[in-house]
Order: structure tokens, then C-alpha cells, then sequence
């Protein structure tokens, strides 16, 4: 008698076994890796004098991986060359080595970008020498 | 000599007697039948597949825009139920720890930004991904539910093969550093 007892209960769990596995079943994780890039970029703009002043504002703002990128040079030059009336003019250094633009190019001014500054904006001061010729700026990293 | 062979011939005899008596008292009494029930259930099954789009990439991130991710995530899920013991299947999408989906640097992308849309299923519409969990399946705020599959006899055994859409929803984000972001989507399914 115990052992017809026993025999039902043994019965009625493995029965039961299949609703407790089945209330909630879970699959395997399936995994969808996601990347998403935002490109570096860089721009510059010249506010030219409204008026006879000599002064231009010239801004640049950057977004650069810092993990891939360099500081940021920005350099004027003139076309054409021989009419390059603001070599000499205020603040304007010879440019040591730049690759990319005309050797006659100036670099205006060199920007650092440590690992706060992967992002921002600066706003410098032209002077310029009026003359025949078409000024050129050009922002590129290092 | 001949002693010994008629001893080895009466031993041999009363041996298969007594063997005999054995077989004789073994043949008239039965033991109680014993019953057992045997139940074999054949294990439930269910499996979700990302048949294509298992990585997922925008290479150019457009800042204040919701970008799309290119090509759908094609999700395939079967199951083999008993019908009286699970009513539906349920697909859900979630990303583990919400408030980071994506992560670049310091910067973290929460799943709210992070938009799923189905059209064979529940989001027939770009939703984020910010519901809690279904039975079980999903986190809290980190989650979508995809669809719900009623099982009944007629489809105790099949499977069903949806596109899932995404996209970033950076309207009003911040502007993103340059950089890469990544982080992992996962998708499962459930029975309740």
C-alpha cells in the first residue's frame, strides 16, 4: 500500500514537470552588436571688416577623435602667389612644414588638442594688407 | 568403485528433486503486479536566430537627426509547445543596462534613443526602446516587446522570420564627440 502510495506521487511529478518548465520558457539571448560612428570634422569661417579696418575675424570649430587625430593648423595664403600682399603683415609666421597647402602658405595659428578639448572653437584676428589677390584659409589636423 | 558411482547417481537425483520442488513452488505463487506510469515528455523548445544583421553599423552619425541603422535585423524564432501549457510566444528586445546602449568614451547613449520598429509585429512604428520586462524577458526601461505569437494545437510547432528596423534618435542630443559607439542589442523570446 505505501509502495503503490509512493509509485502515484513519483507519477503525479513527472507529470507535473512539464508545466513548470513550460510556464515562462526562455530562449537563448540573441545578440545585435550596434556601432555607431560620428566622423570628425572640422570648419572655418572669415568675418571680413565691415568697414576700411584691416581686421578679419577668423574662427574655426573642430569635432576630432582624439584618438586619431593630431592638433589643428590653420594656414592663409594667396592667389596667385606673387600677389600675396599679406606676407609680412601682422603676426603672419612662415609656416614650417604643412604638405598640403601651397608652400607659399602661413600658419595663422596651431591648435592643440588634448583629451578635454575634442571638441571647441577659436576666434583669431586677421590683419591684412590690402591688395590684389585672393586670400585663401585652410584648417586641417597634424 | 561402483559404491562411489551409485553415491554421485543418488546425489545427482536428489539434486533434481529438490530443483524440481523449486520450480513446482515458484509456478503457483505470483507476486502483486507492480504498476508503473511512465510519462516521457519530449523537451519544450524554443530558439530565437538573427538569420542577417547580427552587427549593426551607421558610419556617419548626423548630429540633432534620427539616423537609421541600414539594413534590418532578420530575427527568426521557433518554438515546438504543447498548446495547454503555453499560450503564446513572446519576443522581446532589451540592451542589459539601459541608461548605457551605446557608449563611446565617456559618453553613453541610453535606450531611449534607441528606436525598434517591426512591422509584422507589436511597434509597427519606430518606438523606443524604454518598456520593462515580459515574463521575465527584458529589463526594466531597456526593453521592446516585438510581437506575441498565440499557440494553439494547429501551430504547437513553428516559426515565424521578422525584420527588425533601428535607429538613433539624436534629435536633441547633444552634440556627439567624434568617435565610435557601440553596445549590444539582445533579443529573446518567451512563453506565457
Amino acid at each position: 500500500m505505501l509502495r503503490s502510495a509512493t509509485l502515484l506521487a513519483g507519477t503525479i511529478l513527472l507529470a507535473a514537470s512539464p508545466l513548470a518548465a513550460q510556464a515562462g520558457l526562455l530562449s537563448s539571448g540573441a545578440s545585435v552588436s550596434l556601432t555607431a560612428v560620428r566622423q570628425s570634422s572640422i570648419s572655418l569661417g572669415l568675418v571680413e571688416p565691415a568697414d576700411d579696418s584691416t581686421a578679419a575675424a577668423v574662427w574655426t570649430a573642430w569635432n576630432i577623435d582624439r584618438d586619431e587625430s593630431g592638433p589643428l593648423a590653420v594656414v592663409a595664403f594667396v592667389e596667385p602667389p606673387r600677389l600675396a600682399s599679406a606676407r609680412g603683415a601682422t603676426g603672419i609666421r612662415p609656416i614650417e612644414v604643412l604638405g598640403r597647402p601651397p608652400a607659399e602658405a602661413f600658419l595663422l595659428f596651431r591648435q592643440s588638442t588634448p583629451p578635454d578639448r575634442g571638441r571647441g572653437t577659436r576666434t583669431e584676428m586677421l590683419e591684412l594688407r590690402r591688395g590684389a589677390g585672393t586670400l585663401n584659409l585652410m584648417v586641417f589636423t597634424q | 568403485m561402483r559404491i562411489a558411482a551409485r553415491g554421485r547417481a543418488l546425489v545427482a537425483v536428489a539434486l533434481g528433486l529438490s530443483a524440481a520442488r523449486t520450480v513446482q513452488a515458484q509456478a503457483g505463487q505470483l507476486a502483486p503486479a507492480q504498476i508503473l506510469s511512465l510519462v516521457a515528455a519530449a523537451p519544450s523548445v524554443l530558439g530565437v536566430t538573427v538569420l542577417s544583421g547580427a552587427a549593426q553599423t551607421i558610419p556617419s552619425l548626423t548630429d540633432n537627426a534620427v539616423n537609421n541603422f541600414p539594413s534590418p535585423v532578420v530575427v527568426r524564432t521557433n518554438w515546438n509547445l504543447q498548446p495547454g501549457q503555453s499560450s503564446s510566444v513572446e519576443l522581446v528586445a532589451y540592451f542589459a543596462v539601459p541608461a548605457q546602449a551605446l557608449t563611446g568614451g565617456s559618453t553613453q547613449i541610453a535606450s531611449s534613443r534607441v528606436l525598434g520598429r517591426m512591422t509584422t509585429g507589436l511597434p509597427a512604428a519606430y518606438t523606443a526602446m524604454t518598456a520593462g520586462p515580459v515574463a521575465g524577458a527584458g529589463t526594466a526601461g531597456g526593453s521592446l516587446h516585438l510581437f506575441s505569437q498565440s499557440i494553439s494545437g494547429s501551430n504547437k510547432v513553428g516559426n515565424r522570420t521578422d525584420n527588425l528596423d533601428l535607429a538613433l534618435d539624436l534629435v536633441g542630443f547633444p552634440s556627439l564627440p567624434a568617435g565610435a559607439y557601440s553596445g549590444t542589442l539582445t533579443i529573446q523570446a518567451v512563453t506565457q
